[in-house]
């Protein structure tokens, strides 16, 4: 308001006023003068906020280090599975190998339905600490919740595998007129599937008998797969839709693996 | 080695657990006293980074624990209040197990788990599952494990809830016994626990740290306040209602009251010198009797 005021009015009363107006402000300012810190000062000041500076982190190398820490881990985990999981494990081979060969099933419907059934039974493994009560030492330990979980899950879907391909080879050289590739095809759609399921399934429930729920699910669904009307319509799907379907479930498990791994468990340490 | 603990609040939905404690801590035994709910766990649970606070921060050495990570929880061993154990695991089978987990090296970890085993006192019991341990046994796997590291900082929320008399003894002396060049954070109830063993006391009460003192002072500090008295049975009610009353013990046909208060409650009451019992009465006495 002032201002425009002294735009038109060109009186050196005003001037003078001005004058006297800043040399008030100017020693009003002196007030707020700050004297220039010494160099130790400066230095002492850096060395209080450095602390307080963040550390930036390599995203690869946290994920590269997560990787190992898992990797290493889980070679560790495979001596304290219980061998309940591996006499389990044993009679399943049995179970696919012997419907195959004694009772003439179908070794396409028979590899599908076997396929994910040592994840599922593993999932008993991988609840087992929080079941225990063992969670909230878990947390505090060097390789932590999530790295535990991952490693277990690593180690009961590893073993997952190798029992596919042994059930697969094995038919393979009993057979020769089975395709390989279509057995391939045919359990590891269903796996990859189950192994992202399962992951999404470990960080959020807790319970056990959920898995017994997921493994009745599991067969009722297998079941009705493998009747043979079914599995000719099933065959009769064109390869890429499998390798597709396998992809995305492969990618999913990928995703939550890490995210599961950078976010954690919803784990609510209970009184 | 420093442990500073930085504005440290922890609000559950709308319930303040934690507010706003500043603490630093040295080598030595702290003994943490609080009631039902005042936060101990909390704070415990926030020290052995298995939760993270609603603001403010540890530091350790100057350095946020939560960007030390994993390198801070290779410092530190914690037994929760509530723990369960692999039941079908063996003491030695599990602690070895831990020590994996704990990322001992390989060749170190037999002599460690046997150094532990040893110490807590279960040699004999080594190769028996877990799941056939009395509560006291179970208790020193606890500590056993969270040894198996040599930790820097030991935490330990109430170890000696529900143990015999002789077995919180034991577990005082092993305390003692392995306290030196640590942090030991230590809670409990008992106070008899901590009375000869803590370096300090802190006291917490509903969510906020009241004191933080040697045991020394904070019975100094009540020194002229505990008060004992020789009355009718029929007079004990009315000394209850209007003071805080700690032991009554029986005198022949009457009774002796130990009661807390600032001034001298009867002419004939008489002076008499401080335990930590006496303080914590002093201090928690409203909620317990409440
Ligand atoms: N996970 C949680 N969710 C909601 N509230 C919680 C949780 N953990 C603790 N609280 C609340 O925070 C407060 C402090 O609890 P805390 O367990 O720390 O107390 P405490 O001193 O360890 O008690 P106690 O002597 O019974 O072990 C309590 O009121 C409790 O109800
Ligand atoms: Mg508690």
């Amino acid at each position: 308001m002032k201002k425009r005021k002294l735009h038109h009015t060109f009186d050196k009363n005003v001037d003078h006023q001005i004058e006297d107006l800043e040399q008030e402000i100017g020693s009003l300012l002196d007030e707020y003068d700050v004297e220039y810190p010494g160099e130790e000062q400066i230095i002492m000041t850096i060395d209080a906020m450095k602390p307080y500076v963040p550390v930036r982190k390599n995203k690869w190398r946290t994920v590269l280090r997560g990787m190992t820490a898992i990797t290493k881990q889980a070679y560790q985990e495979i001596f304290y599975m219980s061998s309940l999981f591996w006499i389990a494990n044993g009679l399943l081979i049995a179970a696919a190998l012997s419907g195959v060969l004694l009772m003439k099933a179908d070794p396409y419907a028979m590899v599908m339905m076997f396929a994910p059934i040592t994840t599922i039974m593993g999932l008993i493994e991988v609840l087992k600490s929080r079941n225990a009560g063992m969670a909230e030492l878990e947390m505090s330990y060097k390789y932590n919740f999530q790295e535990i979980m991952l490693s277990k899950m690593l180690v009961v879907g590893g073993f997952n595998l190798v029992i596919n391909l042994l059930i697969t080879l094995s038919l393979g050289m009993f057979y020769q007129e089975i395709l390989i590739a279509k057995m391939l095809l045919f359990w590891i759609t269903p796996f990859t599937f189950i192994a992202a399921l399962s992951l999404l399934f470990v960080s959020r429930y807790r319970q056990i008998y959920a898995i017994t729920a997921g493994m009745v699910i599991w067969l009722t669904v297998s079941g009705y797969l493998s009747q043979p009307q079914i599995i000719e319509k099933l065959e009769s799907l064109p390869a890429e839709l499998y390798v597709t379907a396998s992809a995305v479930a492969l990618i999913l498990s990928l995703f939550k693996a890490v995210h599961i791994y950078k976010r954690g468990v919803l784990y609510e340490v209970n009184h | 080695m420093k442990l500073t603990i930085e504005n440290i609040t922890k609000t559950f939905k709308d319930k303040s657990a934690l507010n706003d404690i500043n603490l630093e801590l040295t080598t030595g035994v702290y003994g943490i006293l609080g009631a039902n709910g005042s936060g101990k766990t909390t704070l415990m649970r926030i020290l052995a980074s298995v939760m993270k606070p609603s603001s403010g921060r540890v530091l350790m050495n100057g350095q946020d624990i939560a960007d030390m990570n994993e390198k801070y929880r290779e410092l530190i061993g914690y037994l929760p209040q509530h723990v369960g154990y692999y039941k079908n695991f063996s003491a030695e089978k599990f602690l070895k197990y831990i020590a994996a987990l704990k990322g001992l090296p390989k060749e170190e970890t037999s002599e460690k788990v046997e150094e532990v085993i040893e110490l807590v006192g279960l040699t004999e019991y080594r190769s028996k599952k877990i799941g056939g341990f009395s509560g006291g046994m179970k208790r020193r796997v606890g500590i056993a494990q969270a040894l198996l590291n040599n930790p820097k900082i030991l935490i330990v929320d109430e170890p000696t809830a529900g143990l015999d008399p002789k077995e919180r003894i034991r577990f005082r002396n092993l305390l003692s016994k392995i306290s030196t060049n640590r942090i030991v954070l230590l809670s409990t109830h008992i106070v008899s626990d901590i009375e000869f063993i803590a370096k300090e006391v802190l006291i917490l009460k509903d969510g906020q740290l009241v004191k933080k003192e040697t045991p020394q002072s904070l019975l100094k500090g009540i020194e002229d306040k505990v008060w004992t008295l020789v009355i009718e049975e029929k007079e004990i009610p009315r000394f209850q209602s209007e003071y805080k009353v700690g032991n009554i013990a029986r005198v022949e046909d009457r009774f002796q009251l130990r009661i807390l208060s600032d001034e001298q409650p009867e002419p004939n009451a008489e002076n008499d010198i401080p335990n930590l019992e006496d303080l914590y009465l002093y201090y928690f006495d409203e909620e317990e009797t409440a």
